[in-house]
């Protein structure tokens, strides 16, 4: 037991340094996902008309995005360009870009769902009111209707970057080295007898940082909340 | 581009051979889960003092840690322990090492899933009136009455989307028990790509089988629900 807590005092510094890179691919396909759910979003609800091209292609890519596993995808963004053409050069990105547009594409579906029920969740009355009172419809999404969505999908979001951060592990399955990627090389240096202190290290290390990431949210819901009595 | 049809028909014939596999863990995964995680959920609703706060740990452990983690923490511990344990009682714990990778698998996704659905089924039950306990308590139902003829059945109706998406997560979680040498509709795909170095093809192909089954999985509780609903 007292080796055991030694040995993971002791490699508990050299995974921290691969911490930031799983944090930025995170970030990075949040934020990623966030614009194309919102274009979605406006594909689906905006001025298409129903059943459109543009509606068909919003619902239909949602339907196929959140039935594909995500490394099944991440395989097919990786290897796909680069056999069907392969002069591209796709192949000499940095791997961990894979990582981002796969999973952007796969949690824009999922972004899109959270803020069309966001949406949907704030009255009518509401966009009325802001036409009513002279501005466009463009100014009444923007200035009226989406910041009070923004804080109804608050703790959607909140579960959807916790749930982005444990997926971006799977990157290491295409050389991507980040935090799992450093277990498996530290796992293959020390002979596979330390297996299960680094995978233990590994596993609160993500915990530790969702943790800090679920507060983070509650804390912004609980800032943003202050004031506004009638949001639910 | 490149892309050769003939390839892509014996990787298909390759890949559903991990069907039955894929379809076990998934069957398996989700008939276990849905007793104990409806008791995770009466536990947490009722706040039953030791249980209540554990199942939150435990929650928010799943919720924050990554799948892939627990698959190879559990792969490489759980072994360890039982052939220990198994020893102890003077059996042949050597044993342990013949023990198909799939019962590993099915243990991690239940683990994981299990939270899922207890929270599914939490948010089931607290979405039912104060009103529907008290007219059944009327009526002179017992507890266990009221829970087995009123609250399960519009519990059930609400749950049944938010399972439903539980149940296609299972579906999409089994394509990763590939890492511990399961050998499902993934691990027979990669391993037909990497012997001709045709990777699209493969990936396309299971691309397909995935969506099929989550068809199916979608159709399933689209009937169910519309029965339920009926009654």
């Amino acid at each position: 037991m007292v080796e055991f807590i030694e040995y993971v005092i002791q490699v508990v510094p050299k995974f921290m340094k691969y911490l930031p890179l799983t944090l930025e691919m995170a970030l990075a396909a949040f934020l990623c996902g966030a614009l194309i759910g919102l274009f979605l979003l406006w594909l689906e609800i905006g001025p298409g008309r129903r059943g459109g091209p543009a509606r068909l292609f919003a619902v239909g890519y949602g339907i196929a995005l959140r039935s594909v596993p995500s490394i099944i995808l991440l395989f097919l963004i990786f290897y796909g360009p680069q056999s069907l053409f392969p002069k591209l050069g796709w192949g000499r990105l940095p791997k961990p870009v894979f990582a981002v547009i796969t999973f952007s594409l796969i949690y824009s579906a999922y972004f899109a769902q959270v803020f069309r029920g966001a949406y949907g969740s704030i009255d009518k009355g509401q966009l009325e009111a802001a036409l009513s009172m002279g501005l466009t419809h463009a100014q009444g999404i923007l200035r009226i209707v989406g910041p009070q969505a923004f804080i109804v999908a608050l703790p959607n979001l909140g579960s959807m970057m916790v749930l982005i951060v444990s997926e971006t592990s799977l990157a290491y399955l295409i050389g991507v080295r980040d935090l799992m990627g450093e277990v498996t090389t530290l796992n293959a240096r020390s002979y596979n007898v330390k297996t299960v202190e680094l995978y233990f290290v590994v596993t609160m290390i993500y915990w530790g940082a969702n943790a800090v990431i679920e507060r983070f949210f509650g804390f912004a819901e609980r800032k943003l909340r202050q004031g506004r009595g009638n949001a639910p | 581009m490149n892309f050769s049809l003939g390839f892509a028909l014996t990787a298909m014939v390759e890949s559903l051979k991990g069907v039955p596999v894929t379809l076990f863990l998934i069957v398996a995964t989700f008939g276990l889960a849905l007793p104990i995680s409806f008791s995770m959920a009466l536990a947490r609703v009722y706040k039953i003092f030791p249980l209540d706060p554990l199942i939150r740990l435990y929650v928010s452990f799943v919720r924050g840690t990554p799948m892939l983690a627990h698959l190879f923490f559990f792969y490489n511990l759980l072994p360890m322990v039982i052939r220990k344990a198994m020893f102890g009682l003077g059996l042949n714990g050597n044993l342990v090492y013949d023990l198909n990778p799939v019962w590993l698998a099915l243990f991690v996704l239940l683990l994981n899933y299990l939270t899922f659905m207890s929270e599914n089924f939490r948010a089931a039950i607290l979405s039912i009136q104060k009103d529907q306990f008290e007219g059944a308590y009327a009526f002179g139902f017992t507890k266990a009455q009221a829970y087995r003829r009123i609250i399960i059945p519009q519990a059930m109706s609400t749950a049944l989307p938010a399972l439903s998406n539980s149940a296609i997560g299972i579906l999409k979680s089994t394509s990763v028990v590939f890492v511990i040498g399961v050998r499902d509709v993934t691990a027979n795909a990669k391993q037909v790509a990497a012997t001709s170095y045709r990777y699209l093809e493969a990936y396309v192909d299971i691309l397909i089988i995935y969506l099929v089954i989550c068809f199916l999985i979608t159709r399933i509780f689209q009937l169910a629900e519309s029965r339920i609903r009926r009654r």
